[in-house]
């Protein structure tokens, strides 16, 4: 029998309001295992395309937490020059410093339902 | 008076809202739940049935009674020191999910959108039987685990069979991303179905006359619709997969789908919608699924639309949702 904890993260009929901070840890790994054999994998996870968007690279930048906006080396808001990634692309955010992650990946058009375990 | 945004530190959307926000007469506090326990904390109490207190950071701190609309824009998950074990992660974890949640998602303001609708709104078979009470068209679907019912909803259609994922479309494997994207069902597939018996699986009837899709972005009561023109047969079956061959313009959203989307959203509880639907050659608007968390930036790009200023004015009212 599960532990309490995980019946409470973990059962599949239950709303997903369960889990409050609704985007996984950033910085993490992609998983590495190979697909499973046919019979095993999902048919739904047949002939997945690579990434099949250009995506478009967000502008380098630093969080300045008193402008609460992302601005250049010279301190100055990046928000005119933004650009936006198409909805479903995974775009590529590079910023400087350890937090978040020097470069991180993310799905522009869904919000996920499971965090996963804590960064 | 404060509005508060839940959102990453990196997201360019976000950036757009804060910068929009500056021009009204309203505090703004951004923060985003990553930060916490190292860069942001609660000190909450219950006086007279309703939560006072302060979430405070190392530069702002934020007046939970002041605060009278919030947007959540998919803020990450806590970060807990590594030298936690797995026990104890787990443990900080639920109990800050149930606490700084708890009371965060109790506050009784405009949420844009709450995210326990949000939760509830990812449900997509729920999605369709909602459109359909709310008097807007739905296609054709079957959910199943059972490959004779997969032969049976092709057989008995004169329509193409399309196979949809009803969560996220891109998966993390061998190390990079991969995306599924819409597909038809072919001779080829009905004969190998290996695969249908081990999850649930979506697929729909595709719109024969399909004549574009279209896309509203619902902010408030303002819907503001996008015609989304693939030019090539690829981006006609799954837009995703010809980003470059689109061409977007404005579109009118009919009085009937207006009524069939405001009432969507208010029984979803949603203050905010991205949604999808195809409209046929005979200007009928089709639905196909609604996202709580939806982009809309690009649009607004390619468009000119007044997405962000028109959001940050609906956070300015606040209000209940």
């Amino acid at each position: 029998m599960a532990e309490p904890h995980e019946e409470f993260t973990t059962a599949p009929l239950v709303s997903i309001s369960g889990q409050f901070a609704l985007t996984g840890p950033r910085g993490v790994p992609l998983p590495d295992q190979p697909p499973s054999a046919t019979g095993v994998r999902p048919w739904g996870l047949r002939d997945l395309a690579e990434s099949d968007s250009p995506g478009r690279t967000v502008l380098a930048g630093t969080y300045c937490p008193v402008l609460q906006l992302t601005v250049d080396p010279g301190g100055r808001p990046l928000v005119d020059n933004a650009l936006m990634g198409d909805p479903t692309a995974n775009t590529t955010g590079s910023v400087d410093g350890e937090d978040p992650p020097s470069s991180e990946d993310w799905t522009n058009d869904y919000v996920g339902d499971d965090p996963g375990l804590p960064a | 008076m404060s509005v508060l945004i839940l959102a990453a530190e990196q997201d360019p959307t976000a950036d757009a809202v804060v910068h929009a926000l500056a021009e009204h007469d309203t505090v703004v506090h951004r923060l985003d739940t990553a930060w916490f326990p190292a860069a942001l904390s609660i000190d909450a109490e219950l006086v007279g049935g309703r939560w006072t207190g302060r979430l405070s950071t190392p530069h702002r701190s934020v007046v939970l009674e002041e605060v009278h609309a919030v947007w959540y824009r998919s803020p990450g998950t806590f970060r807990f020191p590594e030298e936690m074990t797995a026990v104890e992660r787990r443990h900080a974890l639920v109990e800050t999910k149930l606490g700084l949640g708890g009371v965060l998602t109790s506050l009784d303001v405009l949420w844009v959108n709450h995210p326990n609708r949000v939760a509830d709104a990812s449900y997509k078979p729920g999605q369709l039987v909602l459109a359909a009470r709310c008097g807007l068209t739905v296609v054709p679907t079957l959910i199943t685990s059972r490959p004779d019912a997969v032969r049976r909803f092709v057989a008995q259609t004169d329509h193409p069979v399309v196979g949809k994922m009803l969560g996220s479309t891109v998966i993390g494997e061998e190390g990079r991303f991969k995306a599924a994207r819409t597909r038809l069902v072919t001779g080829e597939d009905l004969v190998d179905l290996t695969g249908i018996e081990v999850a649930a699986h979506q697929f729909q009837h595709f719109v024969a006359g399909k004549a574009f899709d279209a896309r509203v972005i619902a902010i408030g009561d303002d819907l503001f619709g996008f015609a989304i023109h693939a030019t090539s047969a690829e981006g006609r079956l799954d837009f995703r997969r010809d980003y470059p061959g689109l061409r977007y313009e404005r579109l009118d959203v009919p009085d009937a789908v207006a009524t069939g989307i405001r009432m969507f959203l208010k029984a979803s509880g949603l203050s905010f919608g991205a949604l999808d639907f195809v409209v046929d050659d005979h200007d009928g608007w089709l639905f196909l699924e609604n996202n709580p968390g939806g982009q809309y930036g690009w649009v607004e790009a390619a468009t000119g639309a007044p997405l962000t200023s028109a959001l940050a004015a609906l956070l300015v009212r606040g209000g209940t949702t």
